[in-house]
């Protein structure tokens, strides 16, 4: 009863977010205004809003939903299958990745502005971030599933690099450290609807085999040599759930840069009100993670106008209260990692 | 029928780096008998399990587990043939104690199917036998050491295998419910299940295996039943104790360290 009630939850909130982001920004578009627009009624309305509404809003809403589910849902699988309440899907080097693969793009050929599709940057970045994870894989060496910590270790240790290498860049190309850091930071100012479609396209069948496995997720979760006896291959169910989170974490961070703390943050709240089970939790982060990022990009681009701030700092600013509570919780609890 | 749930021939194993060698190796199991693995710390007995369990694979020698090798069997198929305990602490956090328990159904509902009546009769049947109903909606990641190992337990047994692996049952667990397990062990060997497990305790094995295996430097030293194979000299040339033996009350043998030197 519970459960169906927080799936409908879900959707009625996330449609609401969605509608209310829509309708805020420079200019207010009222509600029932909107729904004309959008059923096609909109004579005597003022053209610039059906543009904004089609050409900006829309799409920047929705890509927005699509980044922050699959960053939560990457954020699921890599805490189950890590057994480690502090994992997000970046420990595997996809942002480092995708930052140092922006910054060489930015670098290399500052004069080109972003085209189609993902354009260079994005194309980049998304190719940076595949190169680097799978180089951390690879780091982690063949018993990488039954000992994640040497899979965290050689993301944290690639994450490193990867972070020296762009400061050494900037340090030779002291004109584009705006642009890199901004990007860095996150941003959905640029997300178009070939975005959107290109976003589609890769995170919801990486979202819809990460909620398919969500059982396997949870025999994964209470360690490699238990999961083999109950039944799976912990090795190759492992490969799987992590290639398709890096696959989605990667389109996400491709778009919309490195926005921090929805990977950490949802899935634990998502838990705390609906239980652990990954086979819900996984559908459930996604939601959670849509809401809030709408939201937070509705504020990022509200709180001062025109001017945005970057996304990732209103989940920034978000996230940490929020972890501290729930480490102030859990230690009341005695125990950390419940 | 063949009731030959496990059969090792010559089976070797070597780690990929590292002198320690395993075996060769030759034994059988069958249903319906509880045997314990015994023998000093390091001898090999947990690696024997990783190998009867599939975890580790040797490339020599023959294994056999239900009178297939272990790559006929598909993951699942082995998940409901045998079940492994392993000695590895990993709680998944904030699981209730009865979802934990219930993923021993995984082998036979898969990653999809709902759990059904037939599988919450099996978990509420085992909440019942290990005397977890108080814990039934706690997290195991707040359990005490023991608690979570009747718990583990309870999983183990929700998953209905004909085999049953376990690495030091009666870990974190005080004197009752150690007993409470081996009895539970020995009940499910005579109604027909093979059950190994490693122990520890010597006077646990004397009182409750139908057969030791003894393993000692990577191999097997001897098998066969407790009293032929637990004795004292043998024992004492290889953990380096002398043991003496003496009668319970009901006459069963026991044995003792004479005294502190």
């Amino acid at each position: 009863m519970i459960e169906r009630k927080l799936s409908i939850a879900g959707i009625l909130v996330l449609a609401a977010v969605i509608l209310l982001a829509v309708s805020y920004g420079s200019v207010h578009i009222p509600l029932s205004n909107i729904i004309s627009i959008l059923s096609g009624h909109s004579e005597g309305l003022p053209e610039t809003w059906k543009l904004i509404l089609w050409r900006i809003r829309i799409p920047r809403t929705l890509a927005a939903a699509l980044v922050g589910g699959v960053l939560a849902t990457g954020g699921v699988a890599t805490q189950g299958l890590f057994r480690n309440p502090l994992s997000e899907p970046y420990l595997l080097g996809i942002s480092s990745g995708a930052a140092l693969g922006a910054t060489i793009a930015i670098v290399a050929a500052p004069s080109l502005l972003s085209g189609a599709g993902l354009g260079v940057i994005g194309t980049a970045a998304f190719l940076g971030a595949m190169i680097v994870t799978f180089t951390v894989f690879i780091a982690a060496g063949k018993g990488a599933f039954k000992l994640p910590s040497t899979l965290l270790l050689s993301g944290i240790a690639i994450a490193f690099l990867c972070q020296a290498v762009i400061w050494l860049l900037m340090t030779y190309n002291r004109d584009q450290v705006e642009r890199i850091t901004f990007w860095t930071l996150g941003s959905l100012s640029s997300a178009g609807w070939s975005k959107v479609l290109w976003l589609s396209a890769i995170t919801i069948p990486s979202t819809i085999v990460l909620a398919s496995m969500g059982r396997v997720i949870d025999v994964l979760s209470t360690g490699y040599d238990s999961a083999h006896g109950l039944g799976v291959r912990p090795q190759r169910s492992a490969a799987v759930i992590l290639a398709f989170t890096a696959l989605g974490t990667a389109a996400a961070v491709a778009v919309a840069g490195s926005i921090g703390f929805i990977g950490l943050m949802v899935p634990h709240a998502v838990r705390l009100l609906g239980g652990p089970s990954h086979r819900k939790l996984v559908i459930r982060s996604w939601f959670g993670g849509a809401i809030l990022l709408v939201l937070a990009d509705l504020a990022a681009r509200t709180v001062n106008p025109p001017g945005e701030i970057p996304v990732g700092i209103v989940t920034a600013l978000l996230g940490a209260p929020f972890l501290l509570i729930l480490a102030r919780r859990k230690k009341g609890e005695g125990r950390l990692d419940g | 029928m063949d009731n030959k749930a496990v059969v090792l021939k010559q089976v070797t194993w070597r780690p990929p780096h590292g002198s320690f060698e395993f075996g060769p190796v030759s034994a059988a199991a069958e249903s319906g008998m509880f045997i314990a693995l015994v023998g000093p710390n390091g001898a090999g007995k947990s690696t024997l399990l990783n190998l009867v369990s599939g975890i580790l694979s040797s490339k020599e020698g023959d294994l056999k587990i239900s009178g297939k090798s272990m790559k006929e069997w598909t993951a699942r198929e082995r998940g409901r043939l045998m079940a492994f305990l392993s000695q590895d602490p990993e709680r998944p956090f904030g699981f209730p104690v009865t979802e934990y328990i219930g993923l021993g159904r995984f082998p036979h509902v898969g990653p999809f199917r709902n759990l059904g009546k037939k599988d919450r009769e099996i978990i509420d049947a085992e909440i019942k036998a290990w005397g977890l109903e108080a814990l039934k909606n706690r997290s195991v990641t707040g359990l005490s050491g023991g608690e979570f190992q009747r718990v583990r337990l309870a999983r183990a047994l929700a998953q209905e295998p004909g085999i049953l692996l376990l690495d030091e049952p009666g870990n974190h667990l005080d004197l009752s419910s150690r007993t409470g397990i081996l009895n539970r062990l020995k009940q499910e060997a005579q109604s027909g299940r093979c059950v190994i497990a490693v122990l520890h305790d010597v006077n646990d094995a004397l009182l409750f295996a139908d057969q030791v295996w003894l393993v000692a430097g990577g191999r097997l030293l001897k098998t066969g039943k407790p009293k032929d194979v637990l004795k004292p000299v043998i024992l004492a040339e290889i953990y380096g104790v002398e043991l003496v033996p003496f009668s319970s009350q009901d006459g069963l043998m026991m044995l003792g360290v004479p005294s502190i030197q």
